[in-house]
């Protein structure tokens, strides 16, 4: 007979509750027509409720292997966990008003946003290579579907397609490295066991150094490092807007979870063989990103050059293998979420009402009729930035520290350059902000006078994009989402100026990491 | 170290004697069944059926292999060419091959047992060559360059895909209560309880429903629908090409009704002594044969819509419902 | 014997999947993907693995290739751009693959690893049947295998959302 594995359903309680969810959020939208906007929102934040709930309970719990060494649950992975249910969160209630979500169905939509976060959670967790792949294409399949769920706007189209060729390229890549490391560790599954498997012997083995570099460039393509980060600005900008700011804060920081556990307990051994190839991509792709940033007018694809860049500064944390280092990685993953979410979401505030899309004249002159609005964006590119009294101030400096102190002061100095260079585009955003008058061309001519927008000559299909269902232009008074862009921008702030609830957080993850390198 | 998995070795010249005799009683098979429905047929329409050709009309199949065997190859222009003539081919292999999974009796005289082969997947091994059959199907009417062979092509697959999971699905039921995938085990176990076809009735009515639509058989014989498409996917077929099509659907009405007699209806098991047991089995086979040509014989082809909706909306959920009522029960008993 | 097959279902394999990319009718180049699927299922075969050679043919050439075959031949014939959408990818693909061919190469050449050069692993009674994959999915890799289950019902959801139809155009006024 099947011998059931023991399971330790305290600890898979999160995932549980996830997976209750997603079918109860399912079934609710098949009833009534375009699946019940409300119930649905209020299930699905009910079920990210309870698994964040279910998340810090587990933080006090001792670390466990779960369900024959498939998942561990430990710091890294809650912590992680908890930004991604935390971003999710955010996004719901932006979604509330959104074209796409209410072409596609909300009980669809929201189905398939936790069916991602599910995935994330899973990733976070994974600690063998069965479930590192099966969650990374739990993550990344609803993200395609997601990216091209307004049908009507062929950017969104084009944006899920590509977002799926080179997923799927990324997936393809990393299956084939982990087939190597697979074949080299002597048949190993199991992340302590691979490391077990390659030891001091076959540390430098071709074999599982191709597969070590097939694997560092199949996760490279889901975090958007450079050079493979080309997909990212293009599916950023045609994604809906919501679904954007989920995708660049979550799907990052699973990839980056999983990213650290596997090369830091799986492929310890060869620590020195892909710590200066990771520092090479880390130090380009904070050139790449932080120089492609400058010239874009497209709010969406800045930030998704932004992005990149923000990347390469996440991979030099995880590059160090140390524990300051994952803190440092995880801190920032944090405050990334809270800055990128409240940014994204008054991009998406300001899409529905102009008729200028994501580009950055729809934020000109926003400062004097909606201060809220021109503030928090205000404040989160400044802290992306990485100005002081931001939490993105306080990011940096852990990463630069951890940098220093794991003898990497070079990639430090690399990230204060980025820094710098990043302030130019930053600043033109918040210039636009406060010094420009608000824009007072005529919507249908706006399209043709900015080319390098979104979509040159191409006019906005649906005509008045800003007008909510009712034709009112109240998109952005939704008092949820302003809700939650002034939480998401208060906690940036407070981070920056007391920052140690943050780091006491962030803390959770190294010693998780540290406890899985011990025994083994 | 393959042999390690059937439990004893047969030397190689039982296992190719073995093929030659499974694949001579079909083959020899097959014309006595196209005799039968034809004699039947007539029967059931108040006529005779063949009856000048030798006594009674029995020589009438051979006198059709005949003429299949003396015509021209003739090949349509539009055709393209090495697909054309391998469509064919693929059908009878996947045919033939499925044969060697009907089990006539259990291991005899120690060493040889009565079965082509028995893998350890078992019923899924048919499956696997059903889908070759597939292609041999598709490529024939894709290859014609023909329209009506094209319709009928595409007919049969969205067919063959629509009710290839039912028929799995409906098979499920019995190998949980067998516990094994093997024909061979499914058959001993039914040997002491009852057949399988009392408790599985669902399972068994969903098979052969889906046993019709797999091959093409009334009422389910859209691909080769001759009102609407000429003849369907071999509409450019003649001569010993068209032959392998024909003798193929007969073939495979031959391996459904030797799967279904093997998993629904206990084997080769029956009364009277051992050796009778290949003997039961083949009796077996033949009734259900029978019955399929009663269904022809009785049932007017359906619609297109209605053979999708019976697929999809009836016999899926059915298989599906069946499959988890059965698992409840074999956990719980 | 065993030679033979392999380097059959190697070739068989590898041609298929050449002639995917290479053949310019996309009906061509499906059914060059079913043989090289089926070759795949003949190197399962090889290794053993009955259950996963059958779930390969069943699942892939039987199900999902069907598919492929079915769109192919409905929309094939339609004739691929010839103009390139990024300029020099002709000249620098290969490259690039040659450069990851030469690099793997001397991967598995230059490896120290052992077991590369004998012959392998005896492989325990039973291996690769059904009831072995079947407790290897329930018992070792039992989250894995519940995951896969959702990624399909999230999958399903997705083509659904992919593929609905479309909903009437703008008039969303009735909605708020």
């Amino acid at each position: 007979m099947i011998e059931t594995p023991a399971i330790d359903y305290g600890a898979l309680s999160p995932i549980i509750a996830l997976v209750a969810g997603i079918c109860v959020v399912l079934l609710v939208g098949l009833i009534g027509p375009r699946g019940r906007r409300g119930l649905s929102s209020a299930l699905t934040l009910a079920t990210l409720a309870a698994a964040a709930g279910l998340l810090v309970w587990q933080l006090g719990e001792p670390d466990a292997d779960l369900v024959a060494g498939a998942l561990r649950s430990d710091g890294l992975s809650i912590t992680i966990g908890l930004i991604v249910v935390a971003a999710a969160a955010l996004v719901v209630p932006l979604q509330l008003r959104d074209p796409a979500a209410e072409e596609a169905g909300f009980g669809e939509t929201h189905t398939l946003l936790l069916g991602s976060v599910l995935g994330m959670l899973l990733l976070a967790e994974a600690q063998n290579l069965i479930s590192f792949f099966v969650a990374l294409e739990l993550l990344s399949i609803p993200l395609y579907v997601l990216c091209g769920s307004h049908r009507s706007r062929s950017r969104s189209l084009e944006s899920g397609l590509k977002y799926l060729i080179v997923g799927s390229i990324g997936s393809a890549t990393l299956l084939y490295g982990s087939a190597f490391i697979y074949g080299g560790s002597g048949g190993a599954t199991d992340f302590t066991a691979i490391a077990q498997g390659i030891g001091a012997d076959l540390a430098d083995d071709p074999l599982v150094l191709i597969g070590i570099a097939l694997v560092a460039v199949g996760l490279a393509f889901k975090v958007s490092i450079a050079p493979f980060h080309q997909w990212t600005p293009d599916v950023y900008e045609g994604a809906p807007t919501p679904i954007t700011a989920f995708m660049a804060v979550a799907t990052k920081a699973a990839a980056f979870a999983v990213f650290a556990r596997f090369f830091i307990t799986a492929l310890g051994p060869s620590a020195d063989q892909w710590q200066p190839a990771l520092a090479a991509l880390a130090a380009v792709t904070i050139v790449v990103g932080n120089v492609g940033a400058l010239g874009q007018d497209s709010l969406k694809r800045l930030l998704g050059y932004s992005g990149v860049a923000q990347a390469g500064y996440m991979l030099t944390g995880l590059l160090l293998g140390t524990v300051k280092g994952i803190d440092a990685l995880v801190f920032y993953l944090a405050a990334y979420m809270l800055i990128n979410m409240a940014a994204f979401a008054v991009i998406a505030v300001r899409e529905r009402e102009t008729a200028y899309g994501d580009d950055i004249t729809a934020v000109q002159g926003i400062g004097k009729d909606r201060p809220a609005l021109a503030w928090s964006l205000t404040i989160s590119m400044l802290a992306l930035a990485g100005l002081p009294g931001t939490a993105g101030f306080i990011g940096k400096l852990f990463l630069i520290e951890a940098a220093v102190a794991g003898n990497y002061t070079w990639l430090g100095v690399f990230i204060v350059v980025g820094s710098m260079i990043s302030l130019v585009y930053y600043l033109r955003v918040v210039a636009a902000i406060w010094m420009r008058p608000a824009p007072r061309l005529a919507p249908a001519m706006a399209g043709a006078s900015t080319e390098a927008a979104g979509e040159p000559g191409l006019p906005r299909r649906t005509g008045e994009p800003g007008r909510t269902p009712s034709g009112a232009p109240s998109g952005g008074r939704c008092w949820l989402v302003l809700g939650a862009i002034l939480a998401a921008t208060a906690a940036t702030v407070a981070f920056g100026i007391v920052p140690s609830p943050l780091i006491d957080f962030s803390a959770h993850a190294g010693e998780g990491l540290a406890s899985m390198l011990g025994p083994g | 170290m393959v042999a390690a998995d059937v439990g004893f070795a047969e030397a190689s010249w039982i296992m190719v004697v073995k093929s030659l005799v499974i694949f001579a009683v079909i083959l020899g098979l097959v014309p006595m069944i196209l005799l039968l429905e034809r004699k039947l047929l007539g029967r059931f329409q108040a006529r005779y059926g063949p009856n000048r050709v030798g006594p009674k009309g029995l020589l009438q199949p051979l006198a059709d292999v005949v003429k299949l065997l003396s015509k021209e190859a003739y090949k349509p222009d539009a055709a393209v060419p090495i697909l054309w003539a391998i469509a064919p081919a693929l059908v009878i292999l996947s045919a033939t091959a499925t044969l060697a999974i009907i089990p006539f009796g259990d291991v005899a005289d120690g060493n040889v047992g009565l079965y082509g082969i028995d893998v350890s997947i078992g019923i899924l091994y048919a499956f696997a060559f059903g889908s070759i059959s597939f292609y041999g199907l598709l490529l024939g009417g894709w290859s014609s360059g023909s329209k009506y062979s094209f319709m009928g092509a595409m007919r049969s697959a969205a067919q063959l895909i629509s009710y290839e999971i039912s028929m799995g699905l409906a098979l499920l039921g019995v190998i949980m209560m067998a516990g094994s995938l093997s024909l061979v085990d499914i058959a001993n176990a039914q040997a002491d309880t009852i057949w399988y076809v009392i408790p599985q009735f669902v399972g068994f009515l969903i098979f052969m429903v889906a046993g019709f639509a797999e091959t093409n058989r009334p009422p389910f014989d859209l691909p080769e629908a001759d009102a609407e498409l000429v003849a369907g996917y071999n509409t450019e077929y003649g001569g010993m090409r068209f032959g392998s099509y024909f003798m193929a659907e007969y073939m495979e009405m031959v391996v459904v009704s030797g799967i279904a007699a093997a998993m629904f209806l206990g084997g080769w098991h029956g009364p009277g002594p051992d050796w009778l047991g290949p003997i039961w089995m083949l009796a077996k086979i033949m009734v259900l044969i029978c019955l399929f040509i009663w269904v022809r014989a009785t049932l007017p082809r359906l619609r297109y819509d209605q053979l999708m909706s019976l697929g999809w909306k009836v016999l899926l959920p059915l298989a599906t419902l069946n499959v988890l009522v059965t698992a409840v029960l074999v956990v719980v008993t | 014997m065993e030679q033979v097959a392999f380097f059959a279902g190697a070739i068989g394999a590898l041609g298929g999947a050449i002639a995917v990319i290479a053949l310019r009718n996309p009906f061509y180049s499906v059914l060059a993907l079913v043989v090289h699927l089926f070759s795949l299922a003949g190197l399962f075969l090889l290794l053993h693995a009955e259950f996963v050679a059958a779930a390969q043919v069943v699942v892939y050439a039987g199900a999902v290739m069907v598919l492929y075959v079915f769109v192919a031949a409905y929309v094939g014939g339609v004739e691929e751009p010839l103009w390139d959408a990024i300029p020099g990818q002709r000249i620098l693909a290969p490259l690039i693959g040659a450069a990851l061919f030469i690099e793997l190469s001397i991967a598995v050449l230059g490896s120290g690893l052992k077991s590369l050069g004998d012959e392998g692993e005896v492989i325990p009674a039973g291996f690769g049947s059904p009831e072995a994959v079947g407790r290897l999915l329930l018992e070792r890799f039992l989250i894995p295998f519940e995951a896969a289950s959702l990624l399909l019902l999230i999958a399903a959801v997705g083509a659904v959302v992919l593929a609905a139809r479309r909903p009437a155009p703008v008039d969303r006024g009735g909605a708020a």
